[in-house]
């Protein structure tokens, strides 16, 4: 291979953030290339590095960062680390363009979406305004934005996550660039808009010929996108090889961790898993909770009101893991709190072991909160930053006045610590002092103190690493056999739904569209949204993905029918027709 | 944006309701009789009680405010004790020179205040960033009449540069234009700063400068604009507190204004004259705080959402 061909070429890349009066070094001897019109796949988890390697880059680097005089970044024969801010600013936008991770906030509020895009022209192409707004709405067209006219002079409030993401990829594209650096560019979304845009970006790579750098945490992605990986660790690249390679035969052991942390959808079944399903459908469990026609809506506005969940009803039986999978705005998490009257039932029943739980009173309730629990999403902003562990745990004990005095207090919270795999000690420390998955257990710790038998799992997962969200799952599970404990486990990532749930409730639009047992819900999905969501999800298998057909994602959601009446079609196994 | 105007003007008319309410009861709170006061300590029981009827003041209170609120909508006031004329005459005749002083300094202030507010932002930590917001922590510490006469005494009676009274030309309006818009100019860059700063770091800024857009634009086009959002409610705030300062500022600077003329009216006890500069400068709170609101959603397109 001759050097000609390689567009971009890393060599030995240290970066250091300068942090008062130490350097810490974040990236280290970093080194990889890419071809003209190929895709290079960086993975790691969050600190490895990645992000910061790919704007070293476009050097948009935060001011304290420091980047060893030895390191080269040699971009289509010219050395960036060289080049003046001057020279730089003639370089990005023109010759490589970014995609950013969360397109709710990466556009310009108070400016026009066509404005953003022709601005990047303007400043690199000498053009006049009006030829400028041409080729915008051109690329508008490409990216897949419909009705380019009217969207062109909209503001970006008026535009949903998944088309933000086509309008900041048409920013990337605006000066066809030879390089387009996607930093983590579906991480933000839905699975089913995420396939739209993966497809997007190869659509306008088969176009243009761009080469992509894809920084990614998920394999399923890289496996989807492209020919060559590098795997990022702790600021050093651990591997390094085609998809095929690493996949078939990784061979560092960290890159063997990941891959062992991604759930496998074609994982059979654990013994206990399938006797707990047989005896939940022969009858011999008890239910806990009798869901019927629970509706919730919310106002908008003095006339409109948004049905967030329009009447479903399941059961849910003890010891069982219910998952309840949809994306986002489907009414899942409305569903979990308005289960646990976190919100006012609209309408409808919650009946708890005979009794409705919306009509009890409010020391009634505060009783029945002792056996229901909650477990929040966001484990940064769901544990407050000023108290120690002791007291977020311990708080719900004093609510319920379970424990006597001091000593008691801190033996139970430090008990609880053990049980979901924390030391003792972490009790004196405060929230900012731990990773996100740790947090997430004082989390899980926190709903343990009263010892429930319910618990509302609301996407536990979804903020955190693939490696840390897989030993999330194995806790989960060793506390519900410990604990005897029921799970309703509310999440977007099919994957994981699968490997801890029992059965399995599809929601879309406010509706259960689907619900049976995680093994058939995979094998036979019945219903379209339910083709569309499993289809949508990428498959960590470069093989699987190369010969597998794929429902067309670009069909707009409308056409999907929800249907009108909950039939059980065959045994076990209920859809919405 | 028309029939978002329609609303707020609507919204309005219950605080002009209270406004009113609260001008009026002036007459009824202040102690010692009415009456006593505009007829003069030597009146006779007959002139006090010829006074009363004259001004409505044996009726009932409710009625008494009828009176007053239908006169307002006339365009009647009252008129003044000491001088006898109209009390809306007086009043507006003097509105110029409050207005103008008010508009200036908040221009000044407005100018100077984003200007260091925004250098501030950009060399946050720096010695720059250090001694503008020293100043404006000085400026804003500083009481505005103390500073008008630092100024008099400097600029005026040291270096004979400026003139220290009256308002009009360039020399007479200046030191009161810089003493009223020193403490909001303080107020404003602090606020810009700290706008900015957020700003500064969001993604979209990240965005701009991906685009290879210089850093000169980042900051003037793509952060700015975002950052003036809360800027212009602290602006519009700041135009009302201005009204209130130029009651001080005109006392300093001997301009014949509408402060000026409050002031005069509550030391001879010539309530109508009072009552009137107060509900002109309660309106135009009210009316420069819905131009606020509608600078503010030319600003911010979401609030077209709600």
């Amino acid at each position: 291979m001759t050097l000609a061909e390689k567009l971009l070429q890393v060599e030995n890349l240290k970066i250091s953030f300068s942090t008062g009066d130490d350097l810490l070094e974040v990236v280290s001897d970093v080194s990889f290339d890419i071809e003209e019109g190929k895709t290079l796949g960086i993975v790691g988890e969050s600190g490895s590095g990645k992000s910061v390697s790919a704007r070293s880059i476009m050097r948009l680097l935060d001011k304290n960062a420091v980047i060893d005089p030895n390191s080269n970044i040699l971009f289509d024969g010219q050395e960036i680390l060289k080049k003046s801010e001057r020279e730089m600013q003639q370089i990005r936008g023109k010759d490589i363009g970014m995609i950013f991770q969360d397109p709710m906030t990466s556009l310009n509020p108070t400016m026009k979406i066509g404005k953003q895009i022709s601005e990047t022209i303007l400043i690199h192409q000498n053009v006049s305004k009006k030829e400028a707004a041409e080729q915008a709405k051109e690329i508008m067209h490409l990216v897949g934005i419909p009705d380019v006219e009217t969207r062109y002079s909209q503001y970006p409030f008026e535009f949903s996550g998944g088309m933000r993401q086509r309008i900041i990829i048409a920013i990337a594209l605006a000066c066809k660039p030879k390089l387009l650096i996607a930093d983590e560019p579906t991480t933000a979304l839905d699975v089913t808009i995420q396939a739209q845009i993966l497809d997007l970006l190869k659509d306008i790579q088969a176009k243009t010929g761009t080469s992509i750098l894809l920084i990614t945490h998920d394999f399923g992605v890289v496996a989807n996108m492209c020919e060559k990986i590098v795997v990022m660790n702790k600021g050093r690249v651990v591997e390094h090889g085609t998809t095929k390679e690493i996949f078939s035969a990784p061979k560092d052991d960290y890159t063997k961790k990941l891959l062992a942390a991604i759930p496998n959808l074609h994982e059979e079944k654990s013994e206990e898993s399938k006797v707990k399903l047989k005896e939940i459908y022969s009858g011999k469990r008890e239910k806990l909770i009798e869901v019927k026609e629970l509706a919730k809506h919310f106002p908008l506005g003095r006339k409109d009101i948004l049905k967030a969940v329009n009447s479903v009803s399941f059961d849910i039986y003890k010891g069982e893991t219910l998952g309840l999978v949809g994306e986002s705005g489907s009414g899942k998490s409305t569903t979990g709190r308005t289960l646990l009257r976190l919100h006012e039932a609209t309408s409808g029943e919650t009946v708890y072991e005979g009794s409705d739980l919306n009509t009890y009173k409010k020391n009634q309730m505060k009783e029945m909160r002792k056996r229901v629990q909650f477990v929040f999403q966001d484990p940064y902003s769901s544990l407050n930053p000023r108290k120690k562990v002791e007291d977020i745990i311990g708080e719900a004990l004093d609510i319920h006045k379970l424990s006597k005095g001091k000593k008691q207090r801190r033996e139970r919270v430090e008990e609880l610590l053990e049980l979901v795999g924390l030391e003792k000690s972490f009790s004196q420390r405060f929230p900012h002092e731990f990773s996100g998955g740790q947090r997430q257990r004082i989390g899980i710790a926190r709903a343990l103190a009263v010892e429930p038998e319910f618990i509302v799992l609301d996407e536990p997962l979804s903020a955190l690493d693939a490696s840390v969200q897989a030993s999330i799952v194995v806790l989960l599970e060793e506390l519900q056999k410990k604990l005897n404990l029921t799970y309703l486990f509310i999440a977007h990532d099919l994957a994981t739904v699968k490997k801890l749930s029992d059965r399995v409730a599809v929601m879309y639009k406010g509706n259960i569209v689907e619900l049976t047992d995680s093994e058939e819900l995979f094998e036979n999905p019945v219903h379209s949204y339910t083709k569309r969501l499993l289809s949508a999800i990428p498959v960590p298998d470069p093989h699987y993905e190369a010969t597998v057909e794929k429902v067309d994602m670009d069909a707009e959601p409308e056409v999907i029918h929800i249907g009108e009446t909950f039939t059980e079609i065959k045994p076990n196994h209920w859809v919405m027709q | 944006m028309l029939k978002f105007l329609m609303k707020r003007l609507i919204q309005t008319i219950p605080v002009l309701i209270g406004v009113t309410v609260l001008t009026f009861s002036m007459i009824l709170l202040i102690p010692g009789d009415p009456a006593q006061i505009i007829a003069g300590e030597a009146a006779s029981p007959a002139q006090l009680e010829l006074v009363r009827e004259r001004l409505g003041l044996n009726n009932p209170i409710p009625v008494q405010y009828w009176d007053y609120v239908t006169g307002l909508l006339r365009g009647d006031m009252g008129n003044s004790v000491r001088s006898g004329r109209a009390v809306s005459t007086e009043v507006f005749g003097r509105l110029a020179p409050t207005i103008e002083l008010a508009f200036y300094s908040t221009l000044l202030a407005v100018f100077l205040g984003l200007i260091a507010g925004v250098i501030s932002a950009v060399k946050r930590y720096s010695l720059t960033d250090s001694v503008i917001m020293f100043g404006a922590l000085f400026g804003l510490s500083m009481p505005n009449f103390w500073l008008g006469l630092m100024l008099i005494q400097w600029l005026v009676i040291g270096q004979g540069w400026f003139q220290a009274s009256g308002w009009g030309s360039p020399q007479q309006m200046f030191l009161p234009v810089v003493t009223l818009g020193t403490a909001g100019s303080a107020i404003i860059a602090r606020m810009t700063r700290s706008s900015m700063l957020e700003v500064i770091d969001m993604d979209y800024i990240q965005t701009a400068r991906a685009k290879g857009v210089s850093e000169r634009v980042v900051i003037y086009r793509h952060a700015l604009k975002n950052a003036m959002v809360p800027v212009v409610t602290v602006v519009g705030l700041q135009f009302g507190s201005l009204l209130g300062g130029a009651v001080l500022t005109e006392t300093v600077f001997a301009i014949n204004g509408l402060g000026r003329l409050i002031i005069n009216a509550i030391r001879a006890r010539d309530f109508p004259i009072v009552q009137g500069g107060v509900l002109v400068f309660a309106f135009m709170f009210v009316f420069v705080n819905i131009l606020v609101d509608v600078l503010y959603r030319l600003l911010n397109k979401r609030i077209d959402l709600n």
